[in-house]
């Protein structure tokens, strides 16, 4: 099995670098492989931060198992509540849209009823740092955050460094 | 009197896709085009006077399945247009990673198409074999590209970081393990392949599939660049081929090589390299996928074999073009021929980017491969292509009305 899972805590950075703001979860890993040096928990053998890009639910989500450590995983990725955007919100399994069935096709596995699948198969737990996005440019590319979800990536590194301590 | 019969979205392979098929007062297949409706095309621009080192991270974000393979293209790519000589050591770990991605990807497309041929009494212990395959891929990709997605060991040059004596140890043990994997699963497959049926008993026409056009592969593992005329590559406009309706929806060029479409992949590698028997046909590329398994996991012990763990990951000639040179990287993705081409500045920056993605040589022939069956069988010559269209983007968007997901998800 991979390493990353025989981690009990998975950090997930989701998203894509070439729609706007769907480059939050990317920005959010790199601010938390930053303060590493500082943060000695960062650091530890049993925690993995992946840039996930869009690839959670292929390389990793749909991987785990009886047999993987996972015991946590920790999401970082925009979100569409209707929030202003750059607010940040912890989300859990029973706040994620229901989906009855995967029906579409591998490529959009959506990860909302992924996470739900390994909580409630596995008891891992799941909770999702989710930022309200301003801009996500799909289908035309731009490498570049909106300020206001700019502004969000420190506060929201401390969040996920709070997650650690529970 | 023929009418129009639509599949859309065409389902259980990776991206968004539509079948439009006319068929007669019988349901057979007298015409089909199949087409992205992702949009890709267009895509490189935004890598234009970016540093040159961007571009394996920025392409490895075109799709969630093939980042490692779009990483290597551009990497390949790059060096040739900057005139660099990659080490040795830093290609051997380079090939094993991208080989990582393909003994995950193979058996994953096993997976999609498990419900159209494994019997549902057997479905369980075929699955947990799947996953015990690509659990190995994914190791190969973590353990030497760095991490488990995209990998940011593979860079111009060669690879960031070499592997310890003990990983090299690990690897070879784990590919052992996958060639035992590799050859139940492939026999397993076989089989049901064979029986020319699928597991609700309907018998699946010998010729479903077959189509004319030639098979385009350079490497059975990798890919070797003297095996490729990048200047006979040239891309159509989907006006050109599809019916204008079809064109107005269609998301992807039309690329030909030597003024003809070709189909990439499994069976294009296994008939140009290992002889293979099946050159027609949608069943023959899942028996090449199914048989180019161990090949993986064979060829990945004779690298590991050759692999000095303490030789010199990349090299350090600067990364720098003339500003004219077109470079190209063409490596075989797990659905084929993946070409990346660039030109580098003086100032190391991108002058020119394109692409051509696997898929995308494929997307043409798939619709014309279903005509003369019964439109029933169309989605699944669409399958054995395991089509990846990139690219989605994903995240989580509120279900207002309770229980489903924002559709923008899915247009």
């Amino acid at each position: 099995m991979p390493e990353y899972l025989e981690k009990e805590t998975l950090i997930l950075g989701c998203g894509n670098i070439l729609l706007a703001d769907d480059g939050f979860g990317f920005a959010v890993v790199q601010r938390l492989n930053e303060l590493k040096e500082t943060t000695p928990k960062l650091k530890s053998e049993t925690v993995g931060i992946i840039d996930a890009g869009t690839g959670a639910s292929h390389f990793i989500l749909s991987l785990i198992d009886e047999e993987s450590k996972v015991k946590k995983v920790i999401i970082a990725d925009i979100i569409d509540y209707g929030l202003k955007p750059g607010e940040l919100t912890r989300l859990y399994p029973d706040d994620l849209p229901k989906i009855p069935k995967y029906h579409i096709d591998a490529h959009d596995m959506p990860l909302a009823g992924m996470l739900n699948d390994i909580h409630n198969r596995y008891g891992i737990e799941v909770v999702v740092i989710g930022c309200q996005y301003k801009y996500m440019s799909a289908p035309d590319v731009c490498v570049e955050l909106s300020e206001e979800v700019t502004a969000a990536v420190d506060k929201a590194a401390e969040m996920v460094l709070e997650e650690l301590e529970k | 009197m023929s009418k129009t019969v639509e599949i859309k979205p065409t389902t259980r392979h990776e991206g968004h896709t539509n079948l439009v098929l006319t068929v007669d007062d019988e349901g057979i297949v007298e015409s089909g085009a199949y087409h992205s409706v992702t949009p890709v095309r267009g895509f490189e621009k935004f890598l234009y006077g970016k540093v040159a080192e961007f571009a394996p991270i920025a392409v490895s974000r075109f799709c969630g399945i093939c980042p490692t393979a779009h990483s290597t293209s551009s990497v390949e790519a790059l060096e040739r247009a900057c005139g660099m000589e990659p080490s040795k050591d830093g290609l051997i770990l380079r090939e094993l990673t991208a080989i990582g991605n393909k003994m995950h990807s193979h058996p994953l497309h096993q997976f999609l198409i498990a419900p159209d041929y494994v019997p549902k009494d057997e479905y369980a212990d075929v699955v947990k074999r799947i996953q015990e395959m690509r659990k190995i891929g994914q190791y190969f990709v973590d353990t030497i590209g760095g991490e488990a997605i995209h990998p940011p060991n593979i860079k111009i040059g060669g690879m960031a970081k070499n592997i310890t004596p003990e990983a090299k140890e690990k690897l070879i043990s784990r590919a052992k393990n996958y060639l035992e994997l590799a050859a139940v699963q492939c026999d397993y497959m076989m089989n049901l392949y064979n029986e020319r049926k699928l597991n609700d008993g309907t018998e699946i026409p010998e010729k479903l599939g077959y189509h004319d056009y030639p098979l385009l592969a350079t490497s059975l593992t990798y890919g070797d660049i003297s095996k490729f005329d990048y200047s006979q590559a040239v891309e159509y406009s989907p006006f050109e081929h599809y019916p204008k309706e079809v064109a107005l929806q269609a998301c992807t060029n039309i690329p030909k090589y030597k003024g003809s479409l070709v189909e990439v992949g499994p069976r294009a590698r296994m008939v140009t390299f290992k002889d293979f028997k099946e050159t027609k046909g949608a069943l023959g590329i899942h028996k090449a996928r199914a048989l180019e398994m161990a090949h993986y996991a064979e060829r990945a012990l004779d690298l590991l074999d050759e692999l000095n763990t303490s030789g010199a990951p990349f090299c350090t000639d600067p990364i720098v073009g003339d500003g004219e040179t077109v470079g190209v990287g063409a490596i075989e993705a797990a659905r084929g021929h993946n070409v990346h081409a660039a030109v580098v500045g003086k100032d190391g920056r991108i002058v020119e980017y394109s692409a051509i993605v696997a898929t995308t040589w494929n997307i043409p022939i798939i619709g014309e491969a279903t005509v003369g069956h019964h439109y029933k069988f169309a989605e699944h010559v669409v399958r054995a292509y395991d089509p990846c269209v990139s690219c989605a983007t994903h995240m989580i968007a509120k279900d207002y009305d309770g229980n489903t997901v924002d559709e923008k998800l899915f247009k």
